[in-house]
């Protein structure tokens, strides 16, 4: 931890981390000096020349995002001297930028916007012709480039070069001639492509899943985690419920990063990003259900279920034995799901050598230095955190079964025999309709829930739209079938669940659901499970 | 003299003696990527143009990534996206070429060759463009063939270049002739001039050359920075520091023990300037001279010569006369010469750097400054050409007696280039403090006689002073700032009362906006706006508010920016519209009918 050292800013007497940028200093106290090439993530060019302050002493004006605290020094960011050099900037920027901010999907979200209402001179002196670029370059699977919005901050180079390493984009040219562009032959199809729209200030780089979709301002936005790897990133979940006719009445719009710089810091990659189909997909269960006598589907109300599934598995179990019921759980499971999971199990007497966590191979990818983790579902760490043996593959199930509960994953083919069978989570899978019980379960943007990633770090993800038709979270089927067959499990929403389960479990002692914005650690994780 | 299509192909770019001499840039510095650019040059030279496969090779051939080969191709004007003709002729349109006649001279090529500017001729023979400064505004208009400068472009010099490439030779230029004989009679560097084979070291020696360096190897490093800092001699490149105040915050080798290096900056392109040229063209053994003396002084391991991409005969002359000098062990250390693909801006010392790594010139933000970290991260010493000769005189006549010859903090002469509408422009050395009257005397005085309207003192990059401001001037660093101009690298450009100011500024102007790196966004944006305003009031619609409108756009710019280029996108639109603002309003009476 650097020295603290006291200085002047905005007549303020703060004190910070000596060496600290001025640009970092002022966010820390709440201060915003405008910027567009500075990113704390990819270094500090200097070369937008927006973030003008003022330091007692110099000679001439200084950028925020290249000036370091000293003790004792005074600087301001909205002095005249220093405001009329942002309005200029902003005037600069704005020369040959096309205002076309109408079909512009970065409207509502433009920095452009954002700083010349706060920062700008409301009074346009240009009256020569804008620089004509290329409009609509398809530069990747997932990012279009508008080379005449773009105002050469070099962000999404910087973050080709430094976080990716792919090396994509450059800006060739010289001048105002210069354009963004990729180099010749070369698409911008790294797994994180997406980032350099979420750090692009202006409308240069738009995500083409979400161009002309909605309207920023008409999203709400949710703190989540996105549960699609064990690095379970901090994301937004921006939902769009006020115009649904613009979504096709797909309520998640999209998923955005959120900051955590215990996780992932500023992003998230492709494949969590896009992963927020899941929620509005046609696979999406919208209720539960049992097969009739027919063998058809029969629509079942939620506690309907509940109570005569109940009822059937605890005759299954008293004539045929608890050893012959598997489950199959997942790690995509959050810790108020497994602490709900494990009551019931423990209810039912299954033995443990008949529970399933370890990842299916579907569950399993690619792995990076970046982000990505191979294990594609989020919890293991939790499940272990909470006792379950998540190194016990499906194919070392030895007991002959005569059913199986199945949660959110594919089970094999031998499984579809099965006397009594129960299938469990959001999206249906091929094995979903061959299972007797269908439960619909939540998704993971419906429901508050926590999760453990491969660190061990404990975040929790937050309901940003109700769940979907009669689809309720996991641990509450399973709360429910528990209380059916006269087990006891008291808790009416997620908080409870966590209040009992860090009560009970020496991992989550001390731990609130009210988790900071960042997460925690589990307690002595590792020691807990030992 | 290109590969047919098929060997494209079939067997790459390049015959195997080319992909040869390729490979040999990667060894020639102690950091291979630091022979991308001039290996790109060849490649340019070969092939008329550098095609993704040729970059594709470079990339690879020098372990960098693509874009930043394209980066490079795209940003220095040497290098073309179509292919070129192979005789490239430029005309040199800036400004004391413009006042020289070069519109017409243009507009004669552009008729000879029949096809627009940047295209070649259907036999792919030529092609031309208007080109900004070449560095010979002592023989405006000039003009270029290749690279090759070849001096004033009257009708019967082009007719007979043109000729010469139809003929399949490229044409080159005489033999340096002698030039006048210097007006003031204690000049140092220039005083023996009138000798047509100085540039021979025989010749040189004759005449003391070296003698300051057998000096300089009996002195310690350190006692050869204090003779310089004893001297006031500033550097000469335009900024104007003291040199062996720069000197001295270079690490001794016990603090970064890493190597040193010392940079002759020969990017000279300040339109105005072309001192640097003639000095290097007539007295060339006077910079290796000062680079031996200064290598010596910093304790450098590597020494360069970082050469204008246009001065392709002043890099054989230079190259020769290192040769001359290594085979008679006069080099303690070896001298490269090192060329750039022609951006202005690699004359800024941080940009010159990024482009001797293999970059494009986007000027560093200090700190920290190239004595502490330059070149790949080493000490790096950056002195103009002139100011490294003057070190040699220091050397030679002690450095009492070179601060006697100037104004106090800043000793000795310096090298004038004197263009415009004067009699006789060139290269006139004066000890700095000198009033400018001398100046346009030695050059014959004002051509035709007619009345001084403005002088832009040190280049165009300084902003304008009227012919009342100019009345007595010192020239020197000091006495022009108090002007509120800049003595920079000694450009001085009369202007009679024919000109029109308007044109004047659009000219400087259109000059940083074409040669702006764009990396930040006031000059990147401010140079572009200022020209289509200027080039609007050309057009007869101006307004009413534009000049105020020149001025405040000036303002904006000027102190918000990376490097020195953006300021002078500011200085110079303000203080001529400040000072000229009746050319600018007399458009206003004749509005665009």
């Amino acid at each position: 931890m650097a020295k603290l050292v006291k200085f002047n800013l905005d007549g303020r007497e703060i004190e910070a981390p000596e060496g600290q940028l001025v640009i970092e200093a002022a966010k820390d106290v709440g201060i915003e000096v405008p910027h567009y090439c500075y990113h704390p993530g990819l270094g500090n060019p200097g070369v937008c020349r927006l973030c003008v302050c003022e330091v007692e002493g110099a000679p001439k004006p200084q950028m925020s995002c290249r000036t370091a605290v000293r003790e004792g020094m005074k600087v301001r960011t909205d002095s005249p001297v220093a405001r009329r050099a942002q309005a200029a900037s902003l005037e600069f920027h704005l020369a040959n930028h096309p205002l076309d901010c109408p079909v512009c999907d970065q409207a509502g979200e433009c920095h452009l916007q954002d700083y010349y209402q706060g920062y700008g001179l409301y009074k346009s002196s240009v009256r020569e012709d804008k620089r004509h670029k290329q409009k609509r370059k398809d530069i990747g699977r997932a990012v279009m480039l508008d080379q005449e919005r773009c105002i050469q901050c070099t962000r999404c180079v910087r973050f080709t070069d430094e976080v990716s390493k792919t090396h994509e984009l450059g800006v060739f040219g010289r001048g105002d001639r210069s354009v963004l562009d990729v180099y010749p032959g070369m698409r911008l199809d790294n797994p994180y492509s997406g980032n350099v729209v979420d750090i692009c200030p202006v409308g240069a780089l738009t995500d083409k899943d979400f161009r002309f979709s909605v309207r920023a301002w008409y999203l709400d936005k949710t703190p989540s985690l996105c549960t699609g790897c064990a690095r379970v990133c901090s994301i937004e979940v921006h939902t769009n419920t006020r115009r649904p006719w613009h979504t096709d009445g797909r309520r998640v719009a999209r998923y955005k990063p959120r900051y955590n710089t215990e996780v992932n810091r500023w992003w998230i990659c492709d494949e969590g990003r896009y992963s927020y189909k899941s929620a509005d997909s046609p696979t999406r269960l919208k209720a539960s259900s049992t097969l009739g006598a027919d063998g058809h589907a029969v629509q079942v109300a939620p506690a309907d279920a509940a109570a005569r599934l109940g009822s059937e598995l605890g005759r299954h179990i008293s004539e045929r034995g608890a050893d012959g019921f598997a489950f199959i759980l997942s790690g995509t499971l959050s810790c108020e799901d497994l602490f709900a999971a494990k009551q019931l199990i423990s209810r039912l007497g299954v033995p443990a050598s008949n529970i399933v966590l370890a990842p299916a191979p579907e569950q399993l990818g690619e792995q990076d230095d970046i982000l990505r983790r191979a294990e594609k579902v989020p919890n293991l760490y939790g499940a272990t955190a909470l006792g379950f043996d998540v190194s016990r593959s499906l194919d070392r199930l030895k007991a002959p079964l005569w059913g199986a509960w199945v949660v959110d994953r594919e089970a094999p083919a031998a499984f579809k025999g099965l006397p009594f069978t129960v299938w469990q989570g959001p999206n249906a899978v091929r094995f979903t309709s061959e299972a007797r019980w269908v439960l619909a379960a939540s998704h993971t943007v419906e429901e508050k829930a926590t999760y453990a990633n491969f660190q061990g770090r404990l975040q929790r993800a937050n309901r940003a739209v109700e769940s979907l038709g009669e689809s309720q979270p996991d641990w509450a089927w399973f709360g429910a079938v528990l209380r059916a067959m006269g087990g006891d499990f008291p808790h009416q929403c997620a908080g409870s669940v966590f209040k009992a389960m860090s009560a009970a479990e020496p991992a989550f002692h001390g731990l609130s659901f009210d988790l900071p914005a960042e997460g925690a650690p589990l307690v002595a994780a590792e020691e807990a499970v030992r | 003299m290109t590969q047919p299509a098929v060997a494209l192909k079939t067997a790459g770019p390049f015959t195997p003696e080319q992909a040869a001499r390729l490979e040999s840039w990667t060894r020639r510095y102690p950091e291979p990527v630091m022979g991308l650019i001039e290996a790109l040059r060849e490649i340019q030279d070969w092939h008329g143009e550098v095609t993704l496969a040729d970059m594709d090779h470079a990339a690879k051939l020098f372990a960098v990534t693509h874009h930043r080969v394209r980066e490079i191709v795209t940003f220095y004007p040497f290098f073309s996206h179509e292919k070129s003709g192979k005789f490239r002729v430029a005309v040199c349109r800036n400004l004391s070429c413009h006042l020289g006649g070069a519109p017409s001279v243009i507009k004669r090529l552009e008729e000879a060759l029949g096809v627009p500017e940047g295209k070649a001729t259907a036999d792919g023979l030529f092609s031309w463009e208007a080109s900004e400064c070449l560095g010979a505004c002592d023989q405006a208009p000039a003009f270029a063939v290749n690279d090759e400068l070849l001096g004033t472009a009257t009708p019967a010099a082009l007719d007979a270049a043109l000729g010469s490439c139809r003929s399949g030779k490229a044409p080159v230029a005489p033999a340096s002739a002698a030039p006048a004989a210097p007006a003031y009679p204690k000049a140092w560097l220039t005083k023996d001039f009138a000798e047509p084979a100085l540039h021979t070291l025989p010749v040189f020696r004759r005449f003391g050359g070296y003698n300051a360096w057998q000096k300089a190897r009996a002195m310690s490093p350190a006692d050869i920075t204090a003779e310089v800092k004893k001297s006031n001699l500033r550097g000469l490149g335009g900024a104007g520091f003291p040199v062996g105040m720069k000197w001295e915050t270079v690490p001794p080798k016990s603090k970064r023990d890493c190597p040193h290096v010392v940079v002759a900056n020969a990017d000279e392109s300040e339109p105005g300037c072309f001192k640097d040229r003639v000095l290097m063209e007539r007295n060339p053994h006077a910079l290796i001279e000062g680079l031996q003396i200064t290598a010596r002084a910093v304790d450098a391991d590597y020494v360069y010569i970082f050469l204008r991409g246009e001065y392709a005969r002043q890099k054989r002359i230079l190259e020769a006369a290192v040769a001359e000098a290594k085979a008679a062990g006069l080099l303690d250390k070896d001298v490269l010469v090192m060329q750039g693909a022609n951006a202005y801006i690699s004359g800024c010392d941080t940009a010159l750097l990024e482009t001797m790594e293999g970059k494009k010139a986007w000027p560093r933000q200090p700190p920290p400054f190239p004595t502490g970290s330059g070149l790949m991260g080493w000490p790096t010493v950056v002195n103009n050409v002139e100011t490294l000769m003057m070190v040699a005189q220091v050397l030679g006549v002690g450095g009492d007696a070179f601060a006697a010859a100037g104004v106090p903090k800043s000793g000795g002469t310096r090298c004038f280039s004197v263009s415009g509408h004067v009699e006789r422009p060139g290269v006139y050395e004066f000890p700095l403090g000198t009033p400018i009257e001398d100046l346009l005397a030695a050059a014959g005085g004002m051509k035709g006689g007619r009345t001084l309207k403005a002088v832009i003192p040190g280049g165009t990059s300084t902003p304008v002073l009227t012919a009342e401001e100019a009345k007595g001037l010192k020239m020197d660093f000091d006495s022009l700032r108090g002007k509120g101009s800049f003595l920079g690298a000694g450009g001085v450009i009369f202007l009679d009362d024919s000109v029109d100011m308007v044109d004047v500024l659009h000219i400087i102007e259109r000059f940083l906006w074409v040669e702006s790196c764009g990396q930040c966004t006031p000059c990147r944006e401010g140079s572009g706006w200022a020209t289509r305003i200027l080039e609007r009031i050309k057009g007869g619609a101006v307004v009413a508010s534009d000049p105020d409108n020149l001025v405040r756009l000036g303002e904006n710019v000027t102190g918000k920016v990376i490097c020195a280029l953006g300021d002078t996108v500011g200085m110079v639109a303000v203080a001529m519209v400040k000072k000229f603002r009746a050319d600018f309003e007399r458009r206003l009476e004749k509005p665009r009918g």
